[in-house]
């Protein structure tokens, strides 16, 4: 008998054994050349991809935030707690943080895309199922666009506004096309880099089908990467296939702008639904969150409600010449903003950005405040686009531009006002003024000031911080472009030039 | 290792030297401590979107990946006078070479940022001291003494693919070969103008600047490993009552003091509570202070690098055994002893923080080590 249990002692400890010291690969962990290899292995990797533009660096977070923070469009106040302080106070160092996890988010969805695009022709290759091949043609569409997208990114915080008449000559950024293999590290030519986007989508809307398109999709789709492809033709001034895309997107059944003047629930609008729900026939491409599958709190630094679930402690304020952009019949002022009494001793009152307060559901279920799902491309911007893209052509074409402009703030009064007409002598201040409206807080606003080479100067408001709050910036500062991360620099093996604004 | 009272030539010397031992070591031991599966090109899952599980690639792997090598080479010293003190004398030099080390790669690589590899090389050379000895012991009174100290050199030799330097982002610290790996790389504020209140600091070249500028920070040659370290402790016992004190300091050890940034900043953090210091602040033409005029904001410079250095009374107790004829006649019990003992009862320190004690290279406010007071009662059946 005690023999028995000794022998059964000894398989015991011969299992424990083998089973820690001979596991070849960690848990949940599987060798690079094995990863890709059927059907499944490209849908799980794509999900990965996906999963990674979530991150709270990115479109959830500090990429979507912090350039329009350094912009003119709000204010620190006293009790901030420095998040986004640097691009605040314009002093951003080439070894600055966030700077640096927003070019290495970017890259790191690069290269799961370069990852995918390596191996997907090998699993098509090998599967026999029809649907499959169709769908791997997709999913290849949808890397394409998101490489795209990343890379239009990485151009618009690391680079100079596109000049068709220069741009050969400007610094671009690194481009890489593949993973597993080398390839020279080094910045490609400004020129060369918008090239590489242009190339990306017209891959993606070879492969990608119209018939897929449908609102509020988690997923890319045809419908955004012409979006896509509008606004970068914008940026690069190409303003005739900025019209185009534009126009294939606004002509698209699948979308319509969200009406301000049509309840949808007894509580919310199609407009305020949009910005407590998360769902519009306006969107085109939005990242969808769970309670259990989410990235940043978009409204993090606009109201810091969770610091006591009683008060809201905003780090940055709207300024309040955008609060006064406003006429009295917009509706966007109700739905974007609120005046709260804030929990600072100071007892400071405003008007606080509510956009991302939270989706409804996501608070009713998991207490989620503040986490908005980040909506990439929404059928707005794409007017907005087309509007600009019309008063820039050869022959400006300002009756179209007007309608365009029209056509968005009519849904956005209350009572179908809000009609305008743009000339050759407004349009630039029309169209910004109402970029900054419909497009508060979602990232375009430094990008705009640099293409469109415009100062601005901050003026002290109520209970403001007082550094940052008198600072005048020229047009065309070097600042407009974020250093290349000084890790960039250091690293062996690469040779990547900074910028101005790396000194 | 020689015994050297063991050999005839020392057999002449009278009672004082009661042990002589000299060992010298030389060898090479590797260092496996490499996480299981770097070596590997991996594709992780774990990831989510919208319900859907997920992978994508996790870290770059090296084939080539292995253990890193130590070279110590020892030369002890073991001596003891009339079986009371005891002295241990060691000089070490360890040479590191194949270093583990995360070698900083572009992320436009493979977006990793980082891959390891068996690079660089590293020296630490001390030397250690080790003496304890019995001072008076009599039937009844036994008084000990014990004294360490250790002192350590930490160089890098070589980093990695002929790179000479490195800064380690946001942390006022800069890896530079032939310097400590602890360095702190930083501007020098060189104090403030009596005229208008500015601020001023070193250039690079040390003149006046009043601009702070990222050209100009330096190694300023201290850092956050200490080179001095040791500790002293007395053992004091009659009859049945024993006092023991241990004390540790260390020496020479820096620290930037985060908090400071914002209780001193002079403006910045205009409603946050801020530091009685300010109160001296420069206020008028001539006044002769270290605090700029308001609103010329504390910055990360040297101001903020302070000394940690500290001696500390660890550990302080007094006990008492009751004599055992006492006992006995219980029968019952056959030990008691009741003791109080304090921790980390006095502290000695320049260092502003909280608790100079611990590592790293910036101090942020956390709990510092507590005062504890133990009073006990030990019984034995």
């Amino acid at each position: 008998m005690l023999r028995n249990i000794k022998s059964f002692f000894a398989a015991i400890l011969l299992m424990t054994a083998t089973s820690s010291c001979l596991d070849i690969l960690p848990e949940s962990s599987i060798r690079e050349e094995e990863a890709m290899q059927t059907f499944d292995d490209a849908e799980q990797l794509l999900t990965g991809i996906y999963s990674g533009l979530m991150s709270s660096f990115l479109f959830s977070g500090t990429l979507t935030i912090m350039p329009d923070i350094q912009a003119d469009l709000a204010y620190a106040v006293e009790n901030f707690t420095n998040v986004y302080g640097p691009a605040w106070f314009w002093n951003i160092l080439s070894t600055d943080q966030d700077v640096e996890s927003v070019y290495a988010g970017l890259y790191a969805i690069i290269s799961r895309c370069n990852f995918f695009l390596e191996r997907v022709d090998q699993v098509k290759q090998q599967e026999t199922d029809v649907d499959n091949i169709d769908a791997l043609d997709v999913y290849t569409g949808e890397v394409y666009t998101i490489r795209a997208l990343c890379y239009s990114k990485l151009i618009e915080c690391f680079c100079k506004a596109y000049d068709p008449d220069t741009a050969e000559n400007e610094l671009g950024v690194v481009l890489r096309s593949k993973y597993s293999e080398p390839e020279p590290m080094k910045r490609a030519s400004l020129k060369a880099s918008y090239q590489f986007v242009i190339d990306d989508l017209n891959r993606a809307e070879k492969l990608l089908d119209s018939d897929d398109d449908h609102y509020n999709s988690l997923y890319v789709t045809a419908a955004a990467a012409q979006a896509l492809h509008a606004r970068v033709a914008l940026y690069m001034q190409d303003w005739q296939t900025a019209v185009d895309y534009a126009s294939e997107v606004i002509d698209n059944d699948a979308f319509q702008l969200a009406d301000a003047n049509i309840a949808y629930t007894s509580e919310d609008t199609y407009l305020t639904y949009m910005w407590n729900y998360d769902s519009s026939f306006e969107i085109i491409w939005i990242l969808g969150y769970t309670t259990t599958s989410y990235g940043g709190a978009l409204g993090q630094v606009f109201l810091n409600t969770n610091r006591d679930y009683s008060y809201t402690y905003p780090d940055y304020v709207p300024a309040q010449w955008v609060l006064d952009l406003y006429d009295d019949s917009d509706q966007r002022y109700d739905a974007y903003f609120y005046e709260y009494t804030t929990g600072y001793a100071n007892g400071l009152t405003w008007p606080l950005l509510v956009k991302y307060f939270g989706n409804q559901n996501l608070i009713a279920s998991a207490k989620m405040y503040m986490y908005s799902m980040p909506k990439l491309f929404r059928l707005s911007e794409q007017y907005l686009i087309r509007a600009e893209a019309y008063c820039n052509l050869p022959s400006p074409n300002f009756s179209a531009a007007s309608k365009d402009l029209t056509t968005l703030r009519q849904k956005r009064y209350s009572g179908g006002a809000g009609a305008i007409t743009v000339g050759s002598n407004n349009w630039k201040e029309t169209v910004s003024n109402e970029r900054v409206r419909e497009l508060y807080m979602e990232g375009f606003r430094l990008n705009d000031l640099k293409r469109w080479g415009m100062g601005f100067e901050r003026k002290p408001q109520s209970c403001s911080l007082t550094e940052g709050s008198s600072i005048k910036i020229e047009a065309n500062d070097p600042r407009f472009v974020w250093p290349i991360p000084r890790h960039e620099l250091d690293s062996p093996g690469a040779d990547i030039a900074p910028n101005e604004s790396n000194n | 290792m020689w015994n050297l009272r063991k050999e005839a030539f020392m057999e002449n010397v009278g009672n004082w030297l009661t042990n002589a031992q000299v060992s010298v070591s030389s060898g090479t031991s590797g260092n496996s401590d490499i996480p299981n599966y770097e070596h590997l090109a991996l594709v992780s899952g774990g990831l989510d979107y919208y319900g859907d599980a997920g992978m994508a690639p996790s870290q770059p792997g090296n084939e080539d990946l292995g253990w890193e090598k130590t070279w110590t080479s020892n030369l002890a010293l073991h001596l003891g006078f009339w079986n009371r003190l005891n002295v241990d004398l060691e000089l070490y030099n360890k040479r590191t070479t194949d270093m583990l080390m995360q070698v900083p790669q572009s992320y436009a690589y493979k977006g990793y940022g980082y891959y390891w590899e068996n690079i660089g090389a590293m020296v630490n050379r001390g030397v250690e001291l080790n003496l304890s000895g019995t001072v008076l012991a009599t039937k009844d009174f036994v008084w000990s003494l014990n004294a360490n100290f250790s002192y350590n050199k930490n160089k890098i030799v070589e980093l990695y693919n002929g790179v000479q330097e490195y800064e380690m982002s946001s942390t006022s610290m800069k890896l530079v070969v032939g310097h400590d790996s602890g360095e702190f790389y930083v501007n020098r504020f060189a104090g403030v103008n009596p005229a208008n209140g500015d601020a001023l600091w070193y250039t690079k070249d040390g003149e006046i600047t009043t601009e702070m500028r990222d050209e100009d920070k330096v190694l300023v040659g201290k850092s956050m490993n200490a080179p001095w370290a040791g500790g002293f402790g007395t053992n004091l016992s009659w009859k049945g009552i024993s006092l023991t004190a241990q004390f540790s300091w260390v020496a020479d050890r820096w620290m930037m003091n985060n908090d400071r940034y914002f209780d001193e900043s002079n403006g910045r953090y205009s409603a946050y509570n801020q530091s009685r210091k300010l109160l001296d602040r420069w206020k008028k033409p001539g006044d002769i202070t270290d605090i700029p005029r308001h609103g010329v904001y504390t910055e990360f410079d040297d101001r903020l690098l302070e000394d940690a250095s500290f001696l500390r009374l660890k550990n302080l107790m007094l006990s008492y055994s009751f004599p055992q004829e006492l006992l006995r006649k219980t029968r019952f019990i056959s030990g008691l002893r009741i003791y109080a003992q304090a921790q980390n009862l006095l502290t000695f320190t320049s260092f502003s923080g909280l608790d100079p004690e611990g590592v790293g290279n910036m101090y942020q406010a956390q709990y510092p080590m507590s005062r504890q007071f133990t009073f006990g009662l030990d019984l034995t059946f």
